[in-house]
């Protein structure tokens, strides 16, 4: 499903600093605008097989997220290559294409099209999006005026429309209030278990360990391990414990 | 088999784009009270004013209202469709950002978007017509024709601009600078031969004045073009197209870092 070969992802910190006019001229002397460089991805290589789930964990700023956008081929690699086979639905963040000026039915349209669903389909789960998230009788009411519960519902009910072939998801999400949060994790589990490829970062380790048969740790960039769930967690918590 | 699957995915997300359309049509009249009927009214008001403050001018033309709304219509709509374009990918930031689509989606939706307005004022100007002297013949087969001009030429028009937007975010007040030159810069408001003789061969070079006596000659001169004139408008509006489309899959990658 994934083949990931020697990827780096370098990142110039000084890139998209835009320097005025104004500022060119009254720096006296030309400040060194020479590259910074930052590698967000160092030589990263794994190879994930259909059906399998795999977690990714690590700290803060250790890439977890920049590999999550090349997979989803939001970003290309600075070096190395990756090659994804099948559909992708990429759970990074909820409600993406929302436009809060239309319908909550317009924006189910438009943000099933940003996911790169069909009308056809769209028309057929119609129903059964606005059965979950229990909208029914705001169909025609612009997102504007729904409450931000309401939005991440709707938004939740969209985004887990259709059992992808690869489904990549950044923590899982249980939005709204209780009885919902408990709705949308068995959703999300249903998903994950249901013979899907699986890419699952999370901060929470127990729950990667739970769902996950094999997890990378990512450490400053580079994998620090690669291996079954329970092990690799065991030393990341042992390492965290240690300092 | 690269160009295979882009066009496979450009079916894919046909549906998109006309998602896209949709919503900024809707968008753009919604909460007015005179709606759609905006696309209408817009044209025909810009006309009248700008046939009152002119016609005393240019008495010598004759129809000067007709000549004035057929140079609106398009450069209008050029005007429109471009500055969508210019903004378009820095303000769908959020989207890019988040899952993978064909990038040149965005813009190509502003574009379209401003079609349908261009589709309406035509309309309207050829409705005008009829009270105004203009009068339907088979010469109208070929409207179409230069409107698909146009609209290549502003498609490829709007990659480049929205491209350079994301790098320079300078390109927006430098466009609309440019784009009022260009507007005096075009017989739109004076007829061509008020020029200077040895101007006129220059004024020919701009590709909208070509496309707005396209326009002009089939509707209101019921001539049909000589030949020059529709390889000149076809040339024009491919060269400029295909440009764009280079300039912007060229430059899209990057974009993720500047916006």
């Amino acid at each position: 499903m994934v083949t990931a070969e020697h990827i780096s992802m370098e990142y110039d910190l000084n890139r998209g600093k835009v320097r005025s006019l104004k500022e060119r001229l009254l720096t006296k002397v030309a400040a060194p605008a020479g590259e910074k460089k930052f590698h967000a991805l160092r030589d990263v290589s794994f190879h994930l097989g259909k059906g399998e789930t795999l977690g990714i964990i690590g700290n803060n700023g250790a890439g977890k997220s920049t590999l999550l956008k090349i997979v989803s081929g939001i970003m290309k690699p600075t070096e190395g290559k990756i090659a994804v086979s099948g559909r992708i639905s990429p759970m990074i963040e909820l409600g993406t294409g929302f436009d809060y000026e239309l319908s909550a039915e317009e924006n189910i349209y438009l943000s099933g099209a940003v996911l790169g669903h069909g009308k056809r389909l769209l028309d057929e789960k119609m129903d059964e999006i606005f059965e979950f998230s229990e909208l029914e009788e705001f169909r025609t009411v612009p997102v504007k005026y729904f409450s931000s519960g309401m939005v991440a519902r709707l938004a939740f009910a969209v985004s887990t429309l259709v059992k992808p072939e690869l489904l990549i998801v950044d923590e899982i999400l249980a939005v709204g209030d209780m009885p919902f949060q408990r709705k949308s994790f068995q959703k999300m589990q249903e998903m994950m278990f249901g013979g899907t490829t699986v890419i699952y970062v999370s901060h929470n380790i127990e729950s990667v360990q739970q769902m996950c048969s094999r997890v990378i740790w990512l450490d400053h960039g580079s994998i620090r391990l690669d291996g079954a769930a329970f092990d690799v967690c065991r030393c990341f918590m042992e390492s965290v414990q240690n300092g | 088999m690269p160009l295979a699957r882009k066009l496979i995915s450009l079916l894919r997300f046909r549906f998109l784009l006309m998602q896209l359309v949709k919503r900024d049509f809707k968008l753009k009249y919604r909460g007015s009270v005179l709606g759609i009927l905006w696309s209408v009214l817009n044209p025909l008001l810009n006309m009248i004013v700008l046939s009152i403050v002119f016609s005393q001018v240019f008495r010598a033309v004759d129809n000067y209202k007709m000549y004035l709304l057929a140079g609106l219509t398009v450069f209008n709509f050029f005007s429109e469709a471009t500055n969508l374009a210019c903004a378009s990918i820095v303000g769908n930031f959020g989207m890019i950002t988040k899952v993978y689509f064909p990038k040149f989606i965005i813009p190509t939706s502003k574009v379209l978007t401003s079609g349908i307005s261009l589709a309406i004022t035509t309309a309207v100007y050829l409705l005008l017509g009829l009270f105004m002297g203009v009068y339907p013949w088979p010469g109208y087969l070929l409207i179409p024709y230069v409107l698909v001009c146009v609209l290549l030429f502003s498609l490829g028009m709007g990659y480049i601009l929205s491209a350079l937007f994301v790098f320079f975010r300078d390109t927006m007040h430098f466009y609309s600078v440019l784009l009022t030159i260009w507007m005096y810069a075009t017989p739109i408001l004076y007829p061509l031969d008020s020029l200077p003789k040895e101007l006129i061969p220059l004024f020919r070079c701009n590709p909208l004045f070509q496309f707005i006596d396209f326009f002009r000659s089939v509707t209101m001169y019921a001539e049909i073009p000589a030949a020059g004139s529709f390889l000149v408008c076809g040339g024009w509006a491919v060269c400029v197209f295909c440009m764009g489309a280079f300039v912007f899959v060229r430059s899209q990658d990057q974009f993720i870092y500047y916006v």
